[in-house]
Parts: structure tokens; sequence; C-alpha cells
């Protein structure tokens, strides 16, 4: 447990160090520099700042209340309803996961621009419009971008809530007087505040460190963000190490106020706990006719925020170059971008990579959160919020930042893991811990302790406990956090592309290899074959559960 | 006794002479290049083949293209490529290079990371003999760097939306209004603005990046976006776009085009060798070879511009109308001085609400 403990300290603590001290140094990692405050007389003079931050606080909010509002909305529907389509959602959230984050925010600008998006194109024709009725390049178009292909945590995390549920309080307080409207919310909402303000940091944070919808979105529109600042910093020969390291700090700030809200709402962690020594089966609600109603909302839903940008992908990856669909482009669709795609020795070696370091790094971070999570909520062991707040203070850093840390670090120090896919994967397991982080303690605060007691008094170690009743109860959370942190191996950019070497590359450094090299139909062509890929082991993921018998994870 | 002092005395020579006897890479290939011609090459060849791989740090796709080219023509030694940015290159490496892990031996493409390179002290002087081949725009005069091929920045440009008779002349015509709003920009055209400056001086390409700011363009991230909105007609042109992604889509059937303006900038991509190198000698031949006539034949092969004397690009096309082009050149060098005014005109003329 301590050591565990301890190798989250080793793993958080000296790449934040050094970023905080690189804050305060006028020269990158290794050079000759002295202690200086000019970074922070830069960044907070910096003409923008005040304005960036603003925007990114708007952005984050409102890319994060839709994208939770999806999730919930969609989990709800899944879990606690008998409306058809489940199977649809579970595909439509993983392609989600899955498709690389340029593709999506690009499928939108096709989608919603206001001279050639295919949405405001059909509209204008059907409907006679005189304008574009949509602008994808302004704050409400970047807010929608980034939200509706953020709705897998929000889904994931709250779907287990709702499993977790035990519909006896419910049933208690209907009996006892309460209305359905008074018992979602005094019962409902208040049991499930830790998954929901997890989901919400979670949210948040991610909305705050993106980089691509507001530099594909934004800069055209003239919208600046912090992260379009720290995008535009990184962009500059040389890298501003410094300035950048300084602009994270505002970043770290964000998040760790972030987490203190948390904190404070969810301080008495006994109150939310609803799985105990009762047996329980989640009540399915029957909404009758209406259920039908209900299936097909969600699969508008899923039609506009999932396929239709799936659509243009699918569609893209067929042709040439990119154009409005017409006779003229449908003549001209072949396979040559899978061809090419068959005949690039990357594609086998960078899929292998990611899978290796991909399933490794997710696994491994579960693993360490759940039992930081364990010592943060279970133990009294003096510093466990510090713990919880180091866990999660990788969120905050920016990938330049990070990876030139650890680049440095594992440069100087005699550990034989630089040009391996070894420091991809401590990489992976420091910048993602906080992801899983969340996932794990908000499933744990919904255990109750005396199933641990019973397990303890029954003279069963720390360690049998643990294995044998803590992980199996949040066991659903843990697997969000797993699928989550292997979904972003297979998508940021930023980490591998410092610490990647030859023969060590990974998807994303597949994908910026042809998107750089103009290849931007074959990377369509890549991301529908990573979609099939995926898809396929999810029906295959959900044919083994139930066949075992382990509903949980469907 | 008399044994350990002798083993302490061979050990103490040995690690003098690892200390202070090594030769960089730049000493070592000094030494090997005052050798005839013949024995020479026989040398740096059968050195090559006992060192076996060399490790190259690419800033472009078709980087393996080229190496594949070099395995045909010697097997041995064998070629790793890392592809990084631009801009990542430079981080990488010196990072490395501070850290005294010395895992590259040469760099190819990076036409903005060169200079920094060199002042970071990276960079090893080499004479390659296929140097005399290259004009003076090409190469320096210490022998750090050689542009083995160049890409032009043209004026692109979508055939359905623009008319013949729009098309401009120059970089001052597209602050005509009619341009307004239908441009599209690089969000770091530093390149570019680099030569602006070199042609019309600093106050005047300043005056025309706020002009062309004022123009409303799309600020769009990459070339490869900026070539395919353009082709969708989400932009009627992009100020800045290499060729290359141009023809290529235009071979296509595309409804894209290109012209050179006056004073089109031309972009130097170097190769430079590692003064550390791990591989001096399998270095050195690679970088002998991009700049020998079969690896200049590579690089029209890859549709790639070259800059060796006597050589043109495939497309006929694009050699005609760079012919009749006025070209602004600037180097490396050139442009390594001054970076830091030009990220400094970007941000206060192109950055928005500044």
């Amino acid at each position: 447990m301590f050591g565990v403990a301890a190798l989250v300290i080793y793993l958080t603590l000296i790449p934040l160090t050094m970023m905080v001290y690189g804050s305060f140094r006028n020269g990158p990692p290794g050079a000759e520099s002295s202690f200086t405050l000019k970074n922070y007389v830069k960044a907070f003079n910096h003409p923008v700042l005040y304005r960036s931050v603003l925007n990114s606080l708007i952005f984050a909010l409102g890319a994060g209340s839709l994208a939770f509002a999806i999730g919930c909305l969609l989990a709800w529907f899944t879990e606690r309803t008998n409306a058809p389509l489940k199977g649809l959602i579970y595909v439509a959230v993983f392609i989600e996961v899955m498709i690389p984050g340029i593709l999506e925010s690009i499928s939108w600008v096709l989608l919603l621009s206001p001279s050639i998006g295919l949405i405001n194109v059909y509209a204008k024709a059907l409907l006679g419009l005189s304008e574009a009725p949509f602008n994808v390049y302004s704050m409400g178009g970047m807010i929608w971008a980034f939200g509706v292909s953020s709705y897998t945590v929000p889904f994931l995390l709250m779907a287990a809530a709702f499993r977790s549920m035990d519909p006896a309080l419910e049933e208690a307080a209907l009996v006892s007087g309460s209305g359905t409207f008074q018992t979602v919310c005094r019962i409902t909402l208040r049991l499930m505040l830790p998954s929901m303000l997890a989901t919400w940091l979670l949210l948040f944070i991610r909305g705050i460190e993106t980089f691509e919808v507001p530099a594909i979105l934004g800069l055209p529109a003239g919208i600046t963000l912090l992260a379009t600042e720290v995008y535009l910093m990184a962009r500059e020969v040389p890298t501003d190490y410094n300035l950048a390291a300084t602009f994270a700090m505002v970043y770290v700030v964000v998040a760790l106020g972030g987490l203190y809200v948390y904190f404070r709402a969810t301080r008495y962690a006994e109150r939310f706990a609803v799985i105990s020594g009762k047996g329980f089966r989640p009540v399915v609600m029957n909404l009758g006719v209406w259920r039908f109603l209900a299936g097909g909302a969600c699969l508008l839903l899923l039609i506009v925020i999932a396929f239709l940008p799936l659509l243009v992908i699918v569609y893209t990856s067929f042709l040439p170059w990119y154009a409005p669909p017409s006779a003229k482009m449908f003549q001209m669709m072949s396979l040559d971008n899978y061809r090419f795609l068959m005949g690039y020795d990357l594609v086998l070696k960078a899929v292998k990579n990611n899978l290796i370091v991909g399933i490794g790094s997710a696994t491994t971070t579960v693993f360490l959160t759940s039992v930081i999570a364990w010592i943060v909520l279970r133990s009294s062991v003096p510093g466990r919020k510090a713990l919880d707040a180091l866990a999660f203070s990788p969120i905050a850093l920016p990938g330049v930042v990070f990876g030139l840390s650890l680049m440095w670090l594992y440069l100087t120090l005699p550990v034989p893991v630089y040009g391996t896919l070894w420091i991809l994967f401590i990489a992976y397991v420091s910048k993602y811990m906080p992801v899983s982080m969340r996932a794990c303690n908000a499933a744990l605060m919904q255990v109750n302790k005396e199933l641990e007691e019973a397990s303890k008094a029954s003279g069963a170690s720390w360690w049998a406990t643990f294995r044998r009743i803590v992980v199996p109860l949040i066991l659903p959370g843990m697997f969000v956090g797993w699928a989550y942190v292997l979904s972003l191996t297979f998508k940021v950019l930023s980490l591998p592309v410092l610490l990647g070497h030859a023969g060590t590359e990974v998807v994303p450094v597949l994908i910026f290899d042809l998107y750089e090299g103009g290849q931007y139909t074959v990377l369509n062509a890549l991301g529908v074959g990573v979609i099939v890929l995926v898809t396929s082991i999810s029906v295959v993921t959900r044919m083994v559960s139930r066949r075992f018998g382990l509903e949980q994870f469907e | 006794m008399k044994r350990l002092f002798v083993s302490i005395l061979l050990c103490l020579s040995l690690l003098g002479t690892l200390c202070f006897g090594a030769e960089n890479a730049e000493e070592l290939l000094a030494r090997l290049n005052k050798l005839p011609p013949a024995q020479r090459q026989q040398q740096l060849l059968e050195k090559a083949r006992q060192e076996r791989d060399v490790s190259v740090y690419a800033s472009f796709t078709e980087a393996k293209s080229l190496s594949d080219a070099f395995r045909k023509r010697y097997p041995s030694p064998s070629v790793t490529i890392r592809r990084l940015g631009g801009g990542r290159m430079l981080d990488i490496a010196v990072t490395e290079f501070r850290a005294g892990r010395h895992l590259v031996d040469v760099f190819i493409g990076g036409s903005t990371s060169g200079r920094p390179l060199i002042d970071a002290g990276v960079i090893a002087r080499y004479a390659s003999p296929e140097r005399a081949q290259y004009g003076p725009h090409f190469k320096d005069e210490k022998g750090y760097w050689t542009a083995f091929f160049s890409r032009h920045l043209v004026f692109a440009f979508n055939t359905t939306l623009v008319p013949q008779e729009r098309l401009p002349k120059s970089y001052f015509d597209l602050l005509n209004p009619y341009w307004k709003g239908r441009l599209a920009i690089d969000d770091h055209p530093g390149n570019w603005l680099a030569g602006m400056i070199k042609a019309y001086g600093k106050e005047k390409a300043a005056e025309l990046l706020r002009a062309l700011a004022r123009q409303n363009p799309k600020i769009i991230r990459g070339r490869t976006l900026k070539i395919q909105l353009m082709a969708a007609g989400e932009v009627y042109a992009a100020v800045d776009q290499t060729e290359e992604g141009v023809i290529e889509m235009k071979k296509k059937g595309a409804p894209v085009d290109y012209r050179f303006l006056e004073n089109t900038p031309v972009l130097t991509n170097p190769v430079l060798l590692v003064k550390n190198a791990p591989h001096p000698h399998a270095g050195a031949l690679f970088l002998d070879y991009l700049l020998s006539k079969e690896g200049q034949q590579a690089v029209v092969d890859i549709d790639y511009v070259p800059t060796r004397m006597g050589f043109k690009p495939k497309d006929r096309e694009l050699t005609e109308r760079a012919a009749k082009a006025k070209l602004v050149f600037f180097d490396l060098d050139w442009f390594g001085e001054r970076q830091k005014e030009i990220n400094d005109l970007i941000n206060e003329h192109l950055r928005p609400n500044r």
C-alpha cells in the first residue's frame, strides 16, 4: 500500500516540481539558467491572458455542461429505463472515444461551416434561408464541437453510478410521501454527487487543456483560449519552455480549485455509500409506450452527435480529396486510401505498440489509483488529501511541458527507458492518473465501509480484502478509468511526439505523420479502420461478458 | 602489487584516451577528407559498414522513401528514421545533447530548426565533396548545412471560385477588397514573413502583414488542413502554401492551382551532420548520398524540388513556372538571425484581439 503511494509520489511529484522550477528559470531543462520572476511578469502582462482565461472558462463550462447533459441522458436511458437501442448507444460511445480528435474537429467544420458546411448548405436549400443558420467558427460552435465529442466519460461514469444505486432508498422516499421530482432531487441526485462532481471536474479540466478545437475552430474565429496560447507558444521555434510552464501553473491553480470544490462537496464520504451488505437489483423504469419515443429521441441525438461526423469521415475515406457530396464525387470514390494504408508499414507496428503500451499503462494506472482512492477515503494516513491532489495534478500539465520534463529526467537518470516503450508507459501512467483517480474515487465513495470491516473481522488481510471485496465492487468505476485511459493513448499526440522513437511509434504518431504529410483522406481511412477495430473489440467484450454473466460491463 | 599498479596505469590510460583522445565527427571527417578521393570513399564505406546503422531525425513524411533509396544503393548501414515536427525536432535534439545522450547522426528537413541547432553546438562542420555541386543559396560557407531540397511558398487558389482576371501578381494585390474574408494563412507563417522581410525590408513586410490581417484571413493550423479546406471551397485561396500538396491534389483532379507571386519565398531544407554522432561515418555516407546525383534523383522521384545544379523537378509545369518567377531566397543563417523578430511580428499582428 505504501509502496504504491511512494510510486505515485515519484510519478507525479518530479514532473510537477520540474514544471514549478521551470516557471522560475530563464532556460529550458539542462541549459544554463538563473532564477527569475520574469516569466510570471510576462505571463500576467500577456495582452490576452485575462481574456483567454475568461474564454477558457466559458468554453470549459459550456462544453462540460453539454457533454454532461448528453452523457447523463444516455446513461439514464441505458441503465434505468426499458428504452430500446441500448446496444446502439454503447456502439456510439465506443465510436466517439476512438475517433481521432483532429478528424472530429474537422468533421464539424465540414458540417457546420457557414460556407461549405453540409448541414448549413442543406438547411439553406430546404428552408430557403439567405444566411447559414449555424457558424462553427464561434464560441457556440466550439462548445458544440467539443461538448458532443466528450460525452463518453460522463456516460460511463454516470452509467456506473446509476447501476450502483440501491432503489430501496428512492422507494423509501416515495413511500414517505415525496413526489418523483422531490425524490430525484433529494435522493437520486444527492447520492450520485461524487460521480457527478467527478465527471464535471474531468470535463472541465479537459475543456481547459484541450487544444484541437481551440486551434482549428477558435483561431479562424479570432477566439483565443488559454490552451491556444500554450499551443502557439509551443508552435514557435524554439519553444518557450519556461513561459509555457508558467502558463501551466494557471492550469494547476484552476485544476486544484476544482478539486477543492470536489473535496468540500464530498467531505462526508459515508453519506454517499449506497453499496452495502444488503443485496439489490437496479430497478428499470417501464416507460410503456413512451419507450419507443424515448428510443427515437436517443437515435436522433446519436445521429446528430455521433453518426453525422462519422458519416463525413467514412465518406471522405473513399475520396481523393474532400468535396461536398455530388454525382462527380460519388464517381470518384475508390478504395485507394485503404490500399495506401495497407501498404504503409507503420500501421501494424503503431497499432501493436499502442495496444501494448495502452493496455499496460491503463491497467497499471487503474490499479495504482484504486489503491490511492482507498488510502484517501478509507485510511487515516496523514497527508492523504495531499496525495489525492498530487495524483490529480498531472491533468493540468500541458503535454509539451510534461513531455520535456520527463525527457530530461530519463535522459539524466541511469534508468534505461529513454527510446523504449517504457518511457511512454511511465508518461501515460503519470499523465492519465487523474482521470482514473476520479473514476475510482467516485466508485469507492459509493461502497459502504461495513463490507470491508466484515472481511477484516473474518481475519482477511488488507490485500485479501482489497482484492476480493473492494476491487469487485468498484470494478465498473475501474473499467471506466481503464477504457478512458486506453482511448487517450490512441488519441493524444503531445506525449508520444516527444517521447516516441523509431520503432516505438504509436497510433497518434501515425496520425501526425499522415496529417503532416498531407494525406488527409488516408487519415480518414485510418480513422474508419480504428473505429471498426474498436467496435469489434467492444462487441466481442459484450458477448464474452454476457457469456460469463458480467453484465456490469455492458 | 606490481600487477595491480600496471592494471591501474592501463585503466588510467584508457580513461585518458576516452576523455581526451576521442574525436568528434567534425575532426574525424576532416581527417578523412585529407585522403585521396578514392581512398577516402573506400574508408568511409568500410567504417560506415562497421557502424552498421545511421540514426536520422526527419521533419517530413517522405524521408522514408529517401532512406529506402539509400538502402538500395548501400545495403549497409541500415537507416533508422525518427519522424518529428520542426519545432519538436529542436526541443528533442537540444535536450538530448544537453543531457549528454548522443543518439542521432543526421538531421534532415527542418528549415526553421537548423540554425538554432547550430547555435546550440549540436551540428558539425562537414565538407562533403558533393557540396561543390550546390549554389550559394543552398549551403553555408562554414560547412554546417547544405540544402538538399527546396520548396516554394506559392499562392494557391480554388480554380472554381477565383476567376483568372482576379488572380494576383504580387502579395500587395491581396489587399484588394475582393480578397476580404476569402484568404487563408498559416497560424505561424514565419517562413513566408521571412521571405517578405528579405524582399521588402522589415517595415514594408510588417505593413503588408498588418494589412493582410485586416483582410480577415482564416488563420488555419497547418498546410494540410489549408489545402483541403481550399479544395472544398471553404476559402478561395491560401497565401503561403508549399507547392507539392497543390500539385498532388491538382493531379488527382481537385479544383486547385498555384501561382508564383512576385518574390515568392523559397524554403531551403537542409541536411546536417551531428557533431557527437554515434555513427559519424554512416552519417557522412548518408549525407553524401542525399547530395549526390543518385540522392537528388531520389528527391526528384518523391516530387520534391532538387537543389543540386543540373537537376530539375519532375513536374515540368513547376519547372517552367519557377523559371519565370521572381523568387526570394533566404537561408538558415539569415532566418535564424531574425527568428525572434519574426515571431514577435506574428504575435503582434496576426494574433486575434491584440
